[in-house]
């Protein structure tokens, strides 16, 4: 692909989210829809990851974009809609209490459950599954389970920084401007999520004779 | 030099990739030549790629979406149905916050926000530290700008001011009723007229203050009165009795006062009616209160008396003491001490009561006569001897080989000396005489009765020996 087709692709792009943004605007209610088709497995996943059970997750993604929908009208393009969109995010997120909600065991509990009974519905069940994918499954379903009980370690606040941060990628100055942190206190965050979520995976050993010291903490 | 702690305050800027390439590749050649780093490095690096594969694998299946639109446009379409309002202006609603209603109890909901308050802290501890007028200056400013925020939302304000502006016409409403009255009342020609001005009234007849009571157990400590009976006075009244008998009234306790009439007479001969239908005790006629019943084992007699054979005392009409008519002392009646026809005080026989209770103090009915000498049990405060003069030996005592004890009985008395020596227990060879004069040598501070220092008596031993 020419690096103007890609070009007049995205500009293509952008002109039918605009297009779509206005006629939201307007009142248009697939417009909306296809709008929010664009982005809602994004906003999905950040639920997921932040309140860590899948109903909940749905629930609060769908609150975003029932906000946004109510919203719209007032967006004035002068940001990205999804930079828009993603401080709905953010507010709704910081506005509501599931993510704190399910204990370590709960998370374990559910988890297992869930993600089995899919899992073995999906791959091992088949009649033309093969003992390797099952077996594959079945460790994937336990790193998830690893994954999810240590991010149930961190405290919202650190959880929605380390998503913002790694799985978004905005930068310590954005996270900071839309969390109403400082940008030392986002990056201490940071550095006691990445710490949490590698002690609680177990990835790795501290050798010994390195003290490890959160950026700006006393002692 | 390579500094651990410097290094890894900054691999969270080299994992997230926050540094610009210069600065990025110095860090690099930083973590390389420390192993702990370089692990401490390598770590976070494999944690984040373990997290993203896990994340990824989280998310559900592509057979999902559809339902999850379905299920969203459902919402949408409640949401239009639900707030028709929306239409008429869709463009003027404000983004807003969701209140979360939630079933947890406050005490629950508390701990979790303090606990949320504390991790907030301790995450802005340093950056405080760091600098705290710039802190201070941010926090205001966000503060700042998160109010005006939520103030400028338009029901927010609307809000605002119409609460606002129901205060005050509340307010003015009150005040101006108020003010209504005020003038209505002035201008009330009719009500006015009915007075006129009569003089001045004679200040010295409106009623002061009135004084506080002095403190006092009714009739046995502080304070005027005395007695449970009557009005605040102080308590009148006494009697005495005796039985003819030579001998002065044998030292004992007694009789308890009664409202009623005297049946038996105290004695310290027991009643002689066997198998009486009726028990009865002696007792004198008084308020109970002033003349409480003793209930010590004793005979009854003169608390005071020195004498312990028994005796009612030379008075007349039964009873006790010097007196006549069953009471108990020098008066006449059937009540206590000096005084005529019953209670206690002195005087013709009167019921009183006294004020409000206090916590210390034995009467002021009957009057305290503090020029006479206490017993240490009577004092509020006992003498303390400062100085005890040695009484030394005398030569014929050691000549003789004298030892023991020499037994005085004093007053110390409340001008500071030590007066009416009397010998209770005498040694020979001029013993007895050294114990007086070292008696009489003694210094000490009184005692003290109601903050009075007063007259004590005392008994003191000297120990002779030979060693």
């Amino acid at each position: 692909m020419s690096i103007e087709s890609t070009l007049r692709e995205g500009k293509q792009a952008l002109t039918s989210e605009s297009e779509l943004i206005r006629r939201a605007q307007a009142g248009e209610r697939e417009a909306f829809c296809q709008l929010a088709r664009l982005y809602e497995r994004r906003i999905y996943a950040l639920a997921l990851h932040y309140c860590r059970r899948p109903e909940d997750a749905e629930d609060l993604s769908q609150e975003v974009w029932l906000k946004a929908f109510r919203a719209i009208g007032g967006f004035r393009q002068q940001s990205g809609f999804y930079t828009w969109l993603r401080q709905i995010t953010i507010n709704t997120f910081l506005n509501d209490r599931r993510a704190e909600t399910m204990t370590r065991d709960e998370v374990r509990t559910r988890v297992r459950v869930d993600s089995l009974s899919e899992m073995l519905d999906e791959t091992a069940l088949k009649p033309d599954a093969r003992h390797e994918e099952a077996e594959n499954g079945f460790h994937k379903m336990i790193l998830v389970e690893r994954v999810i009980s240590a991010l149930g370690e961190l405290t919202p606040q650190q959880r929605l920084v380390f998503l913002l941060k790694h799985r978004e990628g905005m930068t310590c100055r954005e996270i900071a401007e839309s969390v109403g942190m400082s940008i030392g206190s986002v990056k201490k965050s940071l550095f006691r999520s990445v710490h949490k979520l590698r002690a609680e995976m177990g990835v790795g050993v501290v050798a010994e004779d390195c003290v490890v010291l959160a950026a700006g903490e006393d002692g | 030099m390579h500094d651990c702690d410097v290094t890894q305050e900054m691999l969270v800027d080299l994992l997230f990739d926050e540094l610009d390439e210069g600065p990025r590749r110095s860090l690099l050649d930083d973590v390389r030549v420390c192993a702990g780093c370089t692990e401490q490095y390598r770590t976070m690096t494999e944690t984040l790629r373990v997290f993203d594969n896990a994340a990824d694998a989280a998310l559900p299946a592509e057979s999902f979406w559809p339902g999850y639109e379905e299920r969203l446009s459902v919402r949408m379409a409640a949401e239009i149905q639900l707030s028709l309002w929306q239409h008429i202006a869709p463009t003027e609603r404000a983004n807003f916050n969701v209140t979360i209603l939630e079933d947890d109890g406050v005490a629950r909901r508390l701990i979790r926000e303090l606990r949320a308050a504390a991790l907030a802290s301790q995450l802005t501890w340093p950056e405080f530290k760091r600098d705290p007028f710039g802190f201070a200056g941010r926090s205001v400013t966000a503060y700042t700008e998160v109010a005006w925020r939520f103030f400028s939302e338009r029901n927010v304000a609307l809000a605002t001011a119409s609460s606002f502006a129901l205060i005050f016409f509340i307010v003015g409403g009150v005040f101006a009723l108020e003010m209504m009255g005020r003038s209505a009342s002035s201008t009330d020609g009719a009500a006015s007229s009915d007075y006129k001005f009569a003089g001045w009234v004679n200040n010295s007849n409106i009623p002061r203050e009135q004084e506080k009571p002095e403190e006092g157990t009714p009739g046995l400590s502080k304070g005027k009165g005395g007695g449970s009976q009557g009005e605040q006075k102080r308590a009148s009244g006494g009697g005495g009795g005796g039985n003819q008998s030579l001998l002065p009234t044998s030292i004992g306790k007694h009789a308890p006062g009664r409202m009623e009439e005297q049946i038996i007479a105290p004695s310290v001969r027991q009643p002689t009616v066997e198998n009486p239908k009726l028990e009865m005790s002696a007792s004198l006629k008084g308020d109970p209160l002033l003349i409480p019943e003793d209930m010590r084992h004793l005979p009854f007699g003169n608390p005071d008396s020195l004498s312990t054979t028994p005796s009612d005392g030379p008075g007349s009409n039964g009873g006790q003491g010097s007196g006549s008519n069953g009471g108990q002392g020098s008066g006449d009646g059937k009540g206590y001490g000096p005084g005529r026809n019953g209670n206690i005080g002195g005087g013709d026989e009167g019921y009183s009561k006294g004020g409000p209770s206090g916590p210390n103090g034995r009467g002021a009915a009957p009057p305290v006569d503090y020029k006479r000498n206490f017993r240490i049990d009577e004092v509020s405060r006992r003498a303390i001897i400062t100085q005890k003069p040695d009484p030394g030996f005398t030569e014929d005592a050691r000549k003789n080989g004298v030892t023991g004890v020499v037994r005085l009985k004093a007053v110390l008395s409340a001008n500071g000396t030590v007066t009416q020596i009397s010998v209770i227990k005498g040694l020979p060879d001029g013993l007895t005489e050294r114990a007086i004069q070292a008696a009489q040598r003694i210094r000490f501070q009184p005692a003290l009765k109601d903050d009075r220092p007063v007259s004590q008596w005392i008994t003191l031993e000297y120990n002779f020996n030979i060693y």
